[in-house]
């Protein structure tokens, strides 16, 4: 009953939510305490500032050695000139066409390179990502909504627009039948509209759910070693098994190394697909298909 | 850092302070449902306002930098797209210059080669023409020559045959001779004949 009082309940998104310490070797005390204001934690809020000024600082020095026109050295150059040149290739011209690409890239490059530091900050030992947070996806969801639906409204007008949600539905047949296309219009009108949100609320839960889903998948195959082995933490089946936190180390290890790989794979991929989508919502905006 | 207004590090630190006490200020519930984090719309804000400035500096301070760049090397590329171009078109005019040089030196050649050869065959004719000429004339002086000769020689056994008659009457004249006589004077005679045919 011992182990009974002791028992603490586990929080598998402790360590992937906002808060207001930054856990390092916490056995020995390592932590760093009071990143907090009147109570309310600020750590993403220091997490998404240097996101931030990474991605400013990178593409203001991209801009100084390009405006140069001499071709690209180094690495660092390369590779930042790589990722514009993908944002371009990959995302601005197959969403908006090669006609918009020039006038939207900035757009793009920015909400990719924004979005993709943040994930990669959760792949940083101790740190956390803030697009574990859905207030965080959900405010650059946000933002390319407007920039959406403003840019079909500057192609076509706010009415033609607003008209362009509108399906043209044409049956045959007598009052019945012409009743009925135009219930059924006005449905898929709704539809349309309706969809318009979802894409933007979409956007937002897929890059949230994903830094979330992930983060805590890494840490729950961490944790397996202190179930074995905390004797706060009761187990049934690892009770009396000492030697089973050898294998379980291992296993956990080796695990989370495979699968942090694997996050960060899915960093790039994340922050290209918001960045694609908004591209191809921006594309049917300015050219709906009816 | 002298790219990046102070003013807007200035509003960075006065949000990064002042959005936990929006926060604050709407209150936290505690609930199953904490790690969306729901109620912490100052993030939210504060991201607005964080990808806004960012969009706004990067506007300003890199992305004209960096379409200039991408123009100039445009036209870089462009330029050396179209001096490559323009040496392509001269290496291939210099090739069709040599491919047609080679095809007249070729003709030349073969000019040469059929002049030598009807030189070739002239000199060969007027060279057999002149062949039988000289020997024409070298068989005429020979035939000259050996019916000189046979004259001479002619002459000879003539004189040879009168000095033998001669003597073959000299010496039947001396003696009665018999028919082996006869026989025996004439193969003298005749033997004498021709050692003197010989040594002539």
């Amino acid at each position: 009953m011992a182990h009974e009082t002791e028992k603490q309940k586990i929080n598998p998104f402790s360590h992937v939510v906002d808060s207001d310490h930054i856990e390092i070797l916490p056995t020995i005390g390592l932590e760093i305490h009071g990143l907090a204001i009147g109570g309310v934690p600020i750590k993403f809020i220091i997490f998404i500032t240097i996101s931030a000024l990474v991605v400013g600082w990178a593409m203001i020095w991209l801009g100084r050695k390009m405006q140069t026109g001499e071709p690209p050295q180094g690495k660092l150059w390369n590779l930042l000139e790589y990722l514009v040149f993908f944002v371009r290739d990959w995302i601005a011209r197959p969403g908006v066409g090669e006609r918009d690409a020039p006038k939207y890239l900035p757009y793009f490059t920015t909400l990719f390179l924004f979005i993709f530091a943040m994930n990669l900050m959760g792949m940083l030992p101790f740190l956390g990502s803030p697009t574990a947070s859905i207030m965080v996806t959900g405010a650059l969801a946000l933002v390319s909504f407007v920039v959406i639906h403003a840019s079909g409204v500057s192609e076509m007008g706010g009415a033609k627009y607003l008209k362009s949600f509108t399906p043209h539905i044409h049956i045959e047949g007598g009052a019945g039948m012409q009743i009925f296309a135009k219930v059924l219009t006005i449905g898929m009108a709704g539809l349309e509209y309706l969809t318009a949100f979802i894409r933007a609320s979409v956007l937002a839960i897929r890059l949230f759910a994903n830094m979330l889903a992930g983060h805590t998948v890494l840490f729950m195959i961490l944790f397996f070693i202190a179930l074995v082995s905390d004797p706060r933490y009761v187990v049934p089946i690892a009770e009396g098994k000492d030697w089973l936190f050898y294998p379980v180390s291992i296993f956990s290890v080796c695990l989370v190394v495979a699968l942090s790989l694997l996050e960060l794979f899915i960093a790039g991929l994340q922050a290209f697909i918001f960045t694609f989508l908004t591209a191809v919502f921006i594309g049917l905006a300015k050219h709906p298909p009816h | 850092m002298r790219l990046i207004p102070l003013n807007a590090l200035a509003l960075l630190v006065v949000l990064a302070f002042a959005s936990p006490v929006l926060a604050a200020e709407a209150g936290q519930e505690g609930g199953k449902l904490d790690f969306l984090g729901l109620q912490r719309y100052d993030l939210g804000i504060y991201t607005l306002i964080v990808f806004g400035l960012l969009i706004f500096v990067l506007n300003k301070y890199a992305w004209p930098k960096i379409k200039v760049g991408l123009e100039r090397r445009e036209a870089s590329i462009k330029g050396a797209l179209e001096e490559a171009k323009r040496e392509r078109q001269e290496a291939k005019n210099v090739l069709e210059q040599a491919r047609k040089q080679l095809n007249e030196t070729a003709l030349q050649v073969k000019a040469m080669l059929d002049e030598a050869r009807r030189d070739a065959d002239n000199l060969r004719t007027e060279q057999r023409e002149i062949g039988v000429k000289e020997a024409q004339a070298e068989r005429a002086r020979a035939k000259r020559e050996i019916e000189t000769r046979m004259a001479g020689l002619s002459k000879d056994v003539y004189e040879q045959a009168v000095t033998l008659a001669a003597l073959m009457a000299e010496k039947a004249l001396r003696r009665q001779v018999s028919i082996s006589d006869h026989q025996r004077l004439l193969d003298e005679s005749l033997a004498e004949l021709q050692s003197a045919a010989n040594k002539a």
